[in-house]
């Protein structure tokens, strides 16, 4: 891709802000037993080219919480986890799509444009409780379904993956 | 100007309206049935929009796949033989997920819904009994896991069945939906088919009634714009008047005519441009005739006004109205016409021909002054001649004195004659009718014509039938002149022939109920041709006769002849053959008085007797009939008289009150008050009190006779009234009211001597008693049967003179005595019913100044 020399100073103004605001920290290398895996397009490494991630490191970043029905249980369930527009600047990703994958193999795409404030998060706690991977833990990518009827729809369920085990980032 | 809008068309509107009604009907029918589809449409689109399911299907599939994962990690690790579970655990975890994603929320639901409840259930209990192994200890899991393995493929059996029952069954549900959402986007499809034919056939609809306006303006256009160039081409003003004489049109030639924009004038009201003759503002609907020719549609009379311009010019103008229906408004239709033209040339017309009128009279008047101013000297020429006569004269001389004698004697005639045209032009001239014998002046006039008939040697006759000894009322002097006038025509025309004079009296079809002294005069003279018969009554003109014969005169005498007679009321026919003769017929009014002559000598002092000049009356006529009506006020006004006129017997009374008439003359049935009850009503009180009332009736029976005399009036007329009649009646009132002061009726010495000698009690108890008797002697003279009553008659008139003497009625007295000699004279009683009156009217006068002398009453007004 060609670029415009005012898009090269964008970017690069862009990254240096990025540089200097979410990746103020460089990720530790996590103690327990990782849960999530993230490799690709991802700045902001620990183990090797990848962003390595047990559960504690996770409950470090930015906590967002959503209240929602769904159509995989009756009434609704408080959810909290790190938004996906947080979890991205916190890696430090630099793809457009999002390749999820949960651990029964199930793969899905989700593109980064996905990732917008009071859209979709990492969750890891349901109802104030870790999720077993028997409950379709132990992370589950949630919209917010009631807040916005745009993701009523197939393609945002399908995309609403559990069991999220690794996530690779491409162009 | 849009005077008249097209109101046809009205009912080919209807159906239609009907149409458009039927059209609106189904578009708006159209837009709920589309609106309630496209409702459906858009929730079944909502609906299949956001799903409420994940896909079932791949969950159901994915729970067989997970139990072939597990199968095949149960597998492997028994192959293996490693002592590592977690690999196996995290395989049944997912498993176990599984089993819960389908356990719970809609795809339960859905599961119940297709009857695999049961099959879920045996899933679950394996899927919990497997859990309590799988999270035990280890070597219990391994002893367990052939166990497992054997079980684990009717497991995903069991799964596939569930999978695929719902797969058949999602099929449907879908086929479903979308049949029902193809059925609603079909009906959608029809109707918003049928929903754009309604409006296309709409749209041709209002398409054909916008083409047919625009042909229906256009034609209304037209005829506006045709009755515009008509309205417009007239030389007349046209209005169209809303409430209140508000203008709400103007047209034709307005602008021409008041000199402003017919716009202006709108919503202004008529009176602003139009004023009344008397300046008053015009009042529409003022006279009844204006309002009901208005109801009836029809154009009223057209009536005087002024017009207005804006600034401030008048100009004189004729309107009429005519009621018209505009947009089913009932409107008022003005034409004004200016007449500024018409009312110059009028006037024009009028100045000339007073002009010549003036110069008419100037030259009677000249001729009448010439001709009297000759008369004298021609009058001291004779009066010397005669003297010159007396003396000795030669031979010589007396012929000579005789040719200027007769040749004065001639002139003396013809000045005469020029005189009493002028006289009778300027009508100086009045009737003088007095009672004649028709025979005997008939004698009378031929012998006057007889030495010229002997010069002609012609012979005269006379032929009467029904006039012997027959007497007549009119003026003689007037009548000898005509016959005279007609005798010498005949005589200068006719040689050794014979003229024959008849008489008659008739009634004439010209004026029926009118009696006229026909007379004829026929000669077999020479004749007048039928081009020169026209010409024969012109003044100075002279025809010549047969043979070149010159004929000596004027020319005047006919035209003199025929001027009396019409003067007189009547008229002179004429009917003439060439060589063979003229009938000259002359029709003379003459009042109705059948009474014998008495001998010729009281004849000659009769007609003899001098008329005084009278001065003209002040003459009040009620009368509710028009025409006679205009003959009274022109009898009257002919007579030298001033006549005021009423219509009915409330009027009479109310201006007899206020003025004091010298007469009052009045028709017995008038509307309102009848004339008995208005005489009564005036002898009661008011300034005519004491006036001579003439009654006109009809009829004349007894009864009214008696009526009339109770109710004060003084003389009886029946229709119709001759001039001659009314004359008479005039002058004896006239004579009587002329007669000022109370010397001539009463003699006063006589009145103070009874006075004196009485004591004045005693003086008012006698005359009221002699007033009383002699009001019982004129009622009844009207019951006296005359022929038989002679001598009663001359009695009653004998006692009632001598006590009129006694009480000072001089004038009663004398009138009395002579009625009472004329009735012992004749047993005839040749006294007439004039005289009667006269005498009846005497008696009302000397009533009332008697009452005055004896202080009965207060000294009356008028007498």
């Amino acid at each position: 891709m060609k670029m415009t020399t005012a898009n090269v100073t964008f970017s690069v103004g862009l990254w240096i802000g990025l540089a200097f605001g979410a990746m103020a920290e460089k990720l530790p290398v996590p103690n327990t037993n990782p849960i999530l895996t993230v490799s690709g397009a991802v700045s902001n490494t620990n183990v090797k080219n990848n962003s390595v991630f047990d559960y504690e490191l996770l409950r470090s970043l930015p906590v967002t919480s959503i209240e929602t029905g769904s159509i995989w249980y009756d009434g609704t369930a408080i959810f909290e986890g790190v938004s996906l527009v947080d979890f991205l600047a916190e890696i430090g990703a630099e793809g457009s799509v999002l390749e999820v994958t949960a651990l029964n193999e199930y793969t899905i795409e989700i593109p980064v444009s996905d990732a917008v404030i009071d859209g979709p998060i990492l969750a890891y706690l349901m109802n104030g409780e870790q999720m077993p991977v028997r409950g379709k833990g132990p992370l589950w990518i949630i919209y917010p379904y009631d807040q916005n009827i745009r993701y009523r729809s197939e393609v945002y369920y399908a995309r609403s993956i559990w069991q999220v085990s690794r996530i690779n980032i491409r162009d | 100007m849009q005077l008249f809008k097209s109101r046809s068309r009205e009912s080919p509107d209807q159906p239609q309206l009907t149409k458009k009604y039927s059209f609106l009907g189904a578009f708006v029918f159209g837009i709920v049935v589309l609106t309630f589809l496209v409702v459906e449409v858009l929730a079944q689109i909502e609906e299949i929009r956001s799903a409420s399911e994940d896909n079932v299907e791949w969950n159901i599939n994915q729970l067989e796949i997970e139990t072939l994962k597990l199968q095949l990690a149960v597998g492997d690790y028994l192959a293996a033989g490693s002592e590592n579970t977690d690999d196996l655990k995290l395989r049944f975890d997912i498993y176990y997920s599984r089993i819960g994603i389908i356990s719970g929320g809609h795809m339960a639901d859905l599961i119940v819904r297709n009857g695999y409840v049961e099959n879920l259930a045996k899933i679950r209990a394996f899927a919990e009994e497997t859990a309590v192994i799988i999270d035990g200890p280890t070597e219990q899991l391994v002893q367990f896991l052939p166990d497992l393995a054997g079980q684990l493929p009717e497991q995903r059996k069991a799964a596939r069945v569930i999978s695929l029952g719902l797969l058949s069954n999602m099929a449907v549900k879908t086929d479903s939906q979308r049949a029902k959402l193809g059925y609603l986007l079909g009906a959608t499809a029809i109707t918003t088919v049928l929903m754009f034919i309604v409006l296309g056939a709409s749209l041709a609809v209002i398409i054909r009634l916008y083409f047919q306006s625009i042909a229906r303006k256009l034609e209304v256009d037209f005829t506006v714009a045709r009755l515009d160039a008509t309205i417009n081409a007239t030389k007349d003003a046209v209005l169209v008047l809303g409430h209140d004489n508000c203008i709400l049109e103007a047209g034709g030639a307005f602008e021409t005519l008041f000199k402003d924009r017919k716009t202006k004038v709108r919503g202004k009201p008529l009176q602003s441009i139009l004023v009344d003759r008397g300046m008053k503002n015009i009042v529409l609907n003022q006279t009844s005739e204006t309002t009901q020719a208005i109801s009836e549609k029809r154009r009223t009379a057209t009536l005087k006004g002024i017009g207005r311009r804006q600034d401030g010019t008048r100009f004189p103008v004729e309107y009429s109205f005519q009621s018209v229906i505009v947009n089913q408004t009932n409107c008022i239709v003005m034409f004004i016409t200016d007449v500024a033209e018409q009312v110059q040339d009028k006037s024009n017309l009028v100045e000339a021909r007073n002009k010549a009128q003036a110069a008419a009279q100037e030259k009677s008047r000249f001729i009448g002054i010439i001709s009297h101013e000759m008369r004298t000297p021609l009058n001291g020429v004779l009066g010397s001649l005669e003297v010159i006569e007396a003396e000795k004269l030669s031979n010589k001389q007396i012929r000579f004195l005789g040719v200027a004698k007769r040749s004065s004697t001639r002139l003396l005639g013809l000045v005469e004659k020029v005189l009493s045209v002028s006289q009778l032009e300027s009508r100086k001239t009045i009737l003088k009718p007095t009672t004649f014998c028709v025979n005997k002046f008939l004698e009378k006039l031929k012998d006057d014509y007889q030495f010229e008939a002997a010069n002609s040697k012609n012979k005269m006759e006379i032929s009467t039938s029904n006039t012997t000894n027959l007497q007549v009322f009119g003026d003689t002097e007037i009548l000898g002149h005509i016959v005279g006038n007609l005798l010498s025509n005949a005589l200068k025309f006719t040689d050794q022939g014979s003229i024959k004079i008849s008489a008659n009296i008739e009634e004439s079809s010209r004026q029926p109920g009118a009696l006229f002294l026909v007379i004829s005069v026929k000669d077999n003279g020479c004749g007048i041709s039928s081009e020169n018969l026209d010409k024969i009554f012109e003044d100075f003109v002279s025809i010549p006769g047969v043979g070149g014969k010159t004929i000596s005169g004027t020319g005047l005498g006919l035209g003199i002849a025929q001027r009396l007679a019409d003067f007189a009321g009547g008229w002179i026919d004429v009917e003439s053959t060439l060589n063979l003769g003229s009938v000259f017929t002359l029709h003379f009014p003459v009042g109705s008085r059948r009474f014998t002559c008495l001998d010729t000598e009281e004849i000659s002092a009769s007609s003899g007797h001098e008329q005084p000049e009278n001065a003209p009356l002040n003459i009040l006529v009620a009368e509710d009939d028009e025409i006679s009506r205009t003959i009274f006020e022109e009898q009257i006004r002919t007579l030298g008289h001033t006549p005021q006129m009423v219509v009915d017997g409330v009027q009479c009374v109310q201006s007899a009150v206020k003025t004091c008439f010298d007469a009052i003359l009045m028709d017995f049935s008038m509307p309102n008050m009848d004339g008995l009850e208005a005489a009564r009503r005036i002898r009661a009180s008011g300034a005519s009190k004491n006036t001579p009332i003439i009654g006109i009736s009809a009829n004349r029976t007894d009864d009214i006779r008696t009526k009339t005399r109770d109710s004060g009036i003084n003389f009886l007329l029946s229709k119709p009234v001759s001039k001659n009649a009314l004359q008479e009646a005039l002058l004896t009132i006239s004579e009587l009211a002329g007669s000022d002061g109370t010397e001539p009726i009463l003699d006063k010495t006589v009145i103070a001597d009874v006075l004196d000698v009485l004591g004045v009690e005693k003086s008012r108890q006698q005359a009221r008693q002699f007033i009383a008797t002699t009001d019982q002697f004129f009622a009844e003279l009207d019951r006296y049967d005359w022929s038989d009553s002679a001598t009663e008659f001359a009695t009653s008139s004998h006692k009632t003179a001598g006590r009129a003497a006694l009480m000072g009625a001089r004038k009663l007295a004398e009138v009395l005595s002579e009625l009472e000699d004329r009735a012992v004279g004749n047993a005839e009683l040749p006294v007439s019913e004039v005289e009667i009156q006269k005498a009846q009217y005497l008696w009302l006068i000397t009533k009332r100044l008697l009452e005055c002398e004896y202080g009965l009453q207060k000294p009356a007004v008028h007498i």
